[in-house]
């Protein structure tokens, strides 16, 4: 499923005098089985937008399309069904007695069969790396980062073609974060689902996105391939953003090394590059 | 939806209305309620009509802005004034089958209705120019003579205080759960009353469960923070009468007491 | 007990009561011996659930010890006398922004914390006034607490805690649910107080960059202590940093590689700075490559 985001705008509050403008002409295409991270800061807009792909929002101006069809033309329902979005902070979402009934919620409301329902739960739970002992017991009995996992595992057993995360792993601590990256870019590589992250964190974006679109103060400020979105460091400072640590590191060296390349984002591209450039291969 | 209640909430300035102390504006809506209550005649109301007027404007509150937020409570008036309408008996001008409106009727309709909305508006005057906090502040100090009595004065307030506090918070809250209920195909529109009240659930459970949170988190911040009740406890903003509540209490008074002469002599 | 260290602990270890919904029953810390100087900025790191946050709640009597003693300025926090004392002494902020401001305007939360304690309302106005200067919220006094961003948030809960002139400050993961910008400015507010008004701090979280420009570095895992130094000395072990879920800043990790490839490479470098001037002194122009 491809989207078409075509000069969308959206003000919030229309007029109060608290009206604000949150979205400015946005244009963005994302291609069906892509990943794309969505980045900015606080108030950039990111969670405005997504809110737009499954109709909780509506454009004050402009148009969605989801493989050529308006979605505001579109059955709510089945438009639900198809993009699948999780918000920050899923976990505190959950509201079943046992993690079964929480993730079969969604399919139970879209009158499964009991057997297709038990199906995908199942699927779903392993999908995120939990087992199935896990589904018998109550969602509050749980660690902080399998609840999280469950609410995760409630949107995927809808069996989205479109997955929206925003900030899926906020608030983890380094295992747990990369345990959540992890399954989502398994999904990605063994389902072929469509998928948006949206993170204001460059290392997990670095490390899964195909393409990049920044936002700032609701426009799109840069788009493109993550090296070329985040070599450009100083425009990534000026919107209050910053690149992986070693992009940095790699600039500097670039002084007593001229030979090295500073398009390097992750700690084994400089550990390569550095190697090459001291001639010293393996 | 939410945002589009204006009535009650506290608008910035600096007019004398502004200054008065909490307590003496307590009081004087207190007094300006029983003066619309004893107000009878059509001059009383023009009266009560012009000075309320003349307050708000010179509060510094935006006219329109009032009246805007005399909306959600257009039902409560309308439908007092009809049941007025139609259940006082007297000389009939209109019959329909079991309708019956009478000339008694349509007066103390109207006037029902102007007396309601003039509370409306004088009351929320007292919100618009009070901040929450000098509100519960000025309670407290006005209810402080029935703790004598048992009655635990600072629980109260501080409980209000807090309230007023995370309104806004659960509010957002209470939104951001709805989105996310909905992503998963929660429908909240649909079915009859007794489905519709079961689709809140999803909304409910979190919605409490969040609260509990919330509150056992506050409780331990508090506590870090040395909170031991009222006891010792002294405040940073002393309540004190001061030149303004002279002239907003004799404004008050002068008015009310040519209202009543004018009515009732 | 009168000396230099604000926080003596000795031997602690916390059993959570089995009706509480964490680890029932179990150790959640298993004796922990930590001295803090006073004036020392010091960060705690360890993983979820690592007894991190358990041990901040003992500093300040919030929870109290199953077994050993914690002493703040030689006073047992088992002394229910000196309840307050402690709690003025160690003041602490928590990890929801959203859960701890209790004023419904800016000033009104700041004074919350000297009004318990009975402080003059003139002087309540100018500690209220004067903390938030130093957390460069004075143009947000009047403001509704819900309307600021999560860094704001934060730096109001710490200027309550200022007002209260405590010795020591205690964010128990106060910056794990800000956004970088927002870790940005609440770390900068408080490497300023402790550099400038020589405020203990005891910063607990799980971001390991937060890390690089702290005095000492204490690292927990599984209710002990299992690293404690400067930051240098402890992110030199990467090894055992990974092992425990956590990371070391990227030119740590990028040394540690190197020197795994062959580079003569030292193992304390934390920032890039000092990585660069170490090539500049050893490989300038890709020359003198030692490879054994």
């Amino acid at each position: 499923m491809s989207i078409r985001i075509e000069n969308l705008s959206y003000v919030y509050m229309k007029g109060t005098p608290y009206e604000k403008i949150a979205l400015n002409n946005i244009n963005i295409n994302i291609n069906k089985g892509e990943f794309v991270g969505i980045i900015g800061h606080t108030g950039s807009g990111k969670t405005t937008l997504v809110q737009h792909l499954n109709g909780l929002l509506k454009p004050s101006a402009g148009k969605i399309s989801i493989d050529g069809r308006d979605v505001t033309g579109e059955n709510i329902k089945e438009l639900r069904k198809q993009v699948g979005i999780v918000f920050q902070y899923p976990e505190h979402q959950l509201f079943e007695e046992t993690v079964y009934k929480d993730v079969a919620y969604g399919l139970l409301k879209q009158g499964l069969p009991e057997e297709e329902a038990s199906r995908r739960v199942i699927a779903s739970v392993r999908a995120v790396g939990l087992n199935e002992e896990i589904l018998a017991k109550s969602p509050f009995e749980l660690s902080g980062g399998q609840k999280r996992r469950v609410a995760i595992a409630g949107v995927l057993a809808m069996e989205p073609e479109i997955i929206v995360l925003d900030e899926p792993a906020a608030g983890l601590d380094p295992k747990g974060r990369s345990d959540i990256l992890g399954f989502i870019s398994k999904l990605h590589k063994e389902s072929g689902l469509t998928i948006i992250l949206v993170s204001h964190n460059m290392e997990d974006i670095v490390k899964l996105a195909e393409r990049v679109v920044v936002m700032n103060k609701g426009s799109v400020a840069i788009e493109g391939k993550p090296k070329d979105v985040f070599c450009n460091t100083q425009l990534l400072e000026e919107i209050g953003l910053s690149a992986p640590q070693v992009t940095y590191f790699m600039h500097k060296l670039k002084d007593v090394l001229p030979s090295v390349n500073t398009n390097i984002l992750t700690v084994d591209e400089a550990k390569t590059e550095i190697l090459k450039a001291l001639g010293v291969c393996k | 939806m939410t945002k589009d209640i204006t009535i009650g909430q506290y608008i910035p300035g600096n007019s004398f209305v502004h200054r008065a102390d909490p307590r003496t504006k307590i009081l004087l809506v207190i007094l300006y309620m029983a003066v619309t209550f004893m107000a009878f005649s059509y001059t009383a109301f023009l009266m009560l009509a012009l000075f309320t007027i003349v307050a708000v404007i010179a509060s510094d509150i935006p006219l329109g802005y009032t009246i805007k937020g005399l909306k959600p409570v257009l039902f409560i008036v309308l439908f007092t004034a009809a049941v007025n309408l139609f259940t006082v008996s007297g000389t009939p001008v209109f019959e329909l089958w079991f309708l019956k409106i009478t000339r008694e009727g349509i007066e103390l309709s109207i006037k029902m209705a102007l007396r309601l909305t003039l509370l409306i508006m004088g009351a929320s005057l007292l919100t618009y120019t009070t901040t929450p906090i000098a509100l519960t502040d000025g309670i407290e100090k006005l209810l402080k003579p029935t703790e004598r009595l048992g009655v635990p004065v600072h629980e109260i307030a501080m409980m209000m205080a807090i309230a007023l506090r995370f309104i806004p918070t659960i509010l957002e809250e209470t939104e951001k759960i709805i989105k996310a209920q909905s992503s998963r195909g929660a429908d909240f529109d649909t079915g009859n009353i007794m489905q519709k009240a079961k689709s809140f659930i999803p909304v409910l459970v979190p919605l409490f469960i969040s609260a509990f949170r919330r509150a056992d988190d506050l409780a331990t911040a508090m506590e870090a923070r040395c909170y031991r009740g009222s006891k010792g406890r002294t405040r940073m903003k002393q309540l004190k009468f001061t030149a303004a509540d002279i002239v907003v209490s004799s404004v008050m008074l002068i008015f009310s007491a040519i209202l009543l002469i004018v009515e009732f002599m | 007990m009168r000396n230099e260290n604000i926080i003596n602990s000795i031997d602690v270890e916390y059993v959570y009561p089995s009706h509480f919904e964490k680890v029932d029953g179990t150790k959640a810390l298993k004796g922990v011996s930590l001295d803090i100087k006073k004036g020392q900025f010091v960060v705690v790191i360890g993983r979820n659930g690592s007894g991190k946050s358990t041990y901040a709640r003992l500093l300040n009597a919030l929870l109290l010890p199953s077994k050993g003693v914690i002493y703040i300025n030689g006073i047992d926090t088992k002394e229910e006398n000196n309840l307050w004392e402690i709690r003025k002494t160690c003041g602490m902020v928590f990890q929801n922004p959203d859960n701890q401001i209790i004023g419904t305007t800016v000033e009104e939360d700041t004074a919350f914390g000297p009004e318990n304690l009975g402080v003059e309302p003139s002087e309540i106005r100018r500690r209220v006034d004067a903390s938030l200067d130093a957390v460069g919220m004075s143009e947000y006094k009047l403001h509704a607490p819900h309307l600021l961003s999560g860094g704001q948030k934060q730096r109001v809960s710490i200027a309550g805690i200022l007002a209260m002139k405590p010795e020591c400050l205690i964010l128990d993961e106060a910056t794990a649910m800000l956004d970088p910008g927002g870790r940005k400015e609440v770390l900068e507010v408080v490497h300023r107080l402790n550099r400038e008004e020589k405020l203990t701090v005891i910063h607990i979280t799980h971001h390991m960059e937060e890390a690089r420009l702290a005095d000492r570095v204490v690292v927990i895992d599984a209710g002990r202590i299992v690293l404690d130094g400067k930051p240098k000395e402890v992110f030199s072990n990467v090894e055992g940093i990974k092992a425990m879920g956590l990371d070391v800043p990227q030119v740590t990790e990028l040394f540690y590689e190197l020197r795994k490839a062959g580079l003569k490479l030292p193992e304390d470098v934390v920032d890039i700075d000092e990585a660069v001037a170490v090539f500049r002194r050893l490989y300038y122009g890709g020359a003198n490559v030692n490879k054994d």
